[in-house]
């Protein structure tokens, strides 16, 4: 054996440097991935639930393309006594799983839709839709619950969790319930 | 001496390419023998061309390094080549099981190590067991490569028997019929759920403000019809000749039925003008194997198309390359580019322009397109999307709706071209519902009834048969015999 190993050693040292190699890229491509990515790993406690919003994620897929993002969108508003429309606060996506929480920022979308459906509600709901996306590497493997996040103009901040879930396995992501 | 010693080299080198050869002539030979029915042989010669060439330069390669030992290079190029026509399948089967990430920059070089490893160490076999084991792969190759041509040999046969039997339909005097009146259009929009469907399953109740439109319009909107299985060519030709044929048969056995077939038989014999637009023939998404079905006119023909020229592999050769180590480089030979400005141009033509060419009357207009069958490259507002959609069943529905637009325009354009004192019988219909088949990259449609599929979408604009038997549910097998029925007063059984 040690007969063995002398002989070959060069060669097991190549083939030992590739599977290490073919394990570990992965993660530090993830690692890479996140750090030049939009999600920001949020550092404070989870503000509280809103005890009354509505939201609804749409679409969440994985666009195979060179960039490998995915898109996720959707609507979602908090309803307040002072009528407020979703242009008055800010709105971000939370992805949840048990050691972590990373932010995403969001861009407002026109859903026309959404403001006839609550129309009874009488707040301009326009501009309540949302899309995002993120690069597919830099999510790590696991299961994320979705919530938005509501940052109201006086700084108080509630949250909102949607019934989907993000499910990142080791090759593939998916909006899931 | 000399001279036969040299030639007796060359041979030999030249003996060395072919073991890493027949394995690419194998995949290509075996991939062609499984889609042979729906493909033409025309389509394999790049790919064979590019797969060979790859073989040699790979054997010249390693002919060097084992410093011109024939049999040595030879193998060693054959288990190289192995890895490469085997890379794509294996990709995607570790890639599915999804025990560990799976990247092409981390599996491709593993594959490359692994098999220069191989060959490597075979130049260390006795030579005259390295000839041996040369014989014994290469004549193992043969026999594949040869039961695999074998088996397409009569699929060949037969498809060129049924290309040179198709002429243009004549028809005797004596069996010429009183000439029909109403221009008929039968717009088949493949993949087209019913609107049960889209009512349930994708919760669009606005489909019955579309369902009112149509029938405001005067259509007759058949609920609840469904076609006995998914197979496009068996629906296309139970209806185009009212028979029920057997659901095993192969598409080469359809063929004939589609391409001659009693509703147009009947049809010429009344001095219709046949005319025609066949998307089912498309080379990526499609049946390019499907011999054209004769017709005075191939809207084809008129439809202008600027597109990129196509990819040199085609979508036979794609699907070849993607099982192997061009399995990376998919977005350089990808065929659908031209494929889609073709089918945008057909879809814009049928939506718009099907009134734009002088045809007389009367006439019988079959579009058949896929649409919204895949690619799902249209938003509900008709925008293009990327193409990395094109196989996401989460773009089905915003197809769907664009495909609700298509039909009102062509509706629209139609009816404003009729003669209103022979208004036209106009047919809408899908062959069969969404498939909500399996993508490797996307997930399916979540909690999709089988039962759906099943479901298509039938509705018949008929002023001048105000009693069609219509019914829902009815089975569209009797789309023809209805309107036949009323307006030629034949008297062809229901089923």
């Amino acid at each position: 054996m040690e007969k063995f190993i002398k002989k070959n050693k060069f060669h097991l040292i190549v083939l030992t440097i590739s599977l290490i190699f073919f394990f570990v890229a992965p993660v530090i491509e993830q690692k890479i991935a996140m750090r030049h990515s939009n999600l920001k790993v949020l550092s404070e406690p989870l503000p509280p639930s809103a005890s009354n919003a509505k939201m609804y994620i749409d679409i969440g897929e994985w666009v195979h393309s060179k960039e490998g993002l995915f898109h996720i969108r959707g609507w979602g508003f908090i309803i307040l006594n002072s009528k407020i429309s979703p242009t008055d606060y800010n709105r971000s996506l939370l992805l949840i799983d048990d050691k972590t929480v990373y932010e995403l920022d969001l861009i407002s979308v026109k859903r026309g839709d959404v403001h006839a459906f609550f129309s009874s509600l009488d707040i301009n709901l326009e501009d309540s839709g949302f899309q995002t996306s993120f690069p597919k590497a830099a999510l790590p493997k696991g299961t994320f619950r979705i919530a938005l996040k509501f940052t109201l103009p006086d700084g108080s901040q509630y949250i909102l969790e949607d019934e989907h879930v993000i499910v990142q396995t080791h090759n593939h992501i998916r909006l899931g319930n | 001496m000399d001279d036969k010693q040299n030639t007796n080299k060359a041979m030999n080198v030249v003996l060395g390419f072919l073991l890493p050869s027949f394995a690419s002539l194998y995949l290509v030979v075996f991939s062609y023998a499984n889609n042979a029915t729906i493909i033409s042989l025309g389509s394999i010669w790049n790919i064979l061309a590019l797969l060979i060439a790859i073989s040699i330069s790979v054997y010249l390669v390693w002919f060097f390094i084992h410093k011109r030992e024939v049999y040595a290079a030879s193998l060693a190029a054959f288990i190289f080549m192995l890895a490469f026509l085997m890379y794509g399948n294996a990709y995607k089967l570790l890639a599915t099981l999804d025990f560990f990430p799976v990247r092409h920059f981390t599996l491709l070089p593993l594959f490359v190590l692994v098999s220069f490893y191989f060959g490597w160490l075979i130049s260390k076999l006795n030579p005259e067991l390295l000839k041996k084991i040369w014989l014994v792969v290469i004549s193992i190759l043969s026999l594949l490569i040869l039961f695999n041509l074998i088996k397409t040999i009569p699929i060949e046969i037969q498809k060129k028997s049924q290309f040179h039997e198709i002429e243009p339909i004549t028809i005797n005097n004596n069996e010429a019929k009183a000439p029909g009146k109403h221009d008929i259009y039968w717009l088949v929009f493949d993949e087209m759920a019913g609107f049960d469907v889209v009512r349930d399953y994708f919760q669009y109740p606005e489909i019955d403000d579309y369902i009112e439109e149509l029938e405001s319009l005067g259509f007759n909107v058949i609920e609840g019809a469904r076609s006995i299985n998914h197979y496009t060519l068996h629906q296309i030709a139970t209806r185009l000749n009212y028979e029920r044929y057997p659901m095993d048969y192969t598409e080469l056995d359809y063929y004939p039925y589609i391409t001659n077939n009693k509703v147009m038989n009947e049809l010429t014999s009344r001095a219709y003008t046949t005319v025609i637009l066949d998307e089912t023939r498309s080379e990526s998404y499609g049946i390019p194997a499907k011999p054209p079905i004769p017709a005075d006119i191939d809207l084809e023909d008129y439809i202008n198309v600027e597109y990129p020229s196509s990819s040199f592999l085609g979508s036979f050769g794609a699907l070849v390359a993607r099982q192997t180590m061009l399995m990376p480089l998919n977005f350089l030979y990808n065929p659908a580019i031209s494929e889609i400005a073709i089918h945008n141009a057909n879809i814009l033509f049928v939506a718009h322009e099907l009134e734009s060419i002088e045809i007389p009357s009367p006439k019988f207009v079959y579009t058949h397109l896929l649409l919204p069958h895949k690619p799902f490259m249209f938003d509900e507002n008709g925008e293009i999307l990327e193409s990395s959609s094109f196989t996401n069943w989460n773009h089905y529905f915003g197809q769907y709706k664009f495909t609700l637009k298509v039909i009102q325009s062509a509706i629209k354009t139609i009816l404003a071209n009729a003669n209103p004192d022979y208004p036209p019988v106009i047919i809408l219909q899908s062959d069969h519902g969404a498939r909500n088949l399996q993508d490797l990259d996307f997930p399916k449609l979540e909690n999709y009834s089988d039962e759906n599929i099943g479901s298509i979408v039938f509705a018949i604009y008929a002023p001048a048969c105000p009693d069609l038997p219509l019914e829902d549910g009815m089975d569209p097998i009797n789309t023809f015999p209805i309107v036949f029925n009323c307006l030629f007063d034949m008297k062809i059984p229901l089923q």
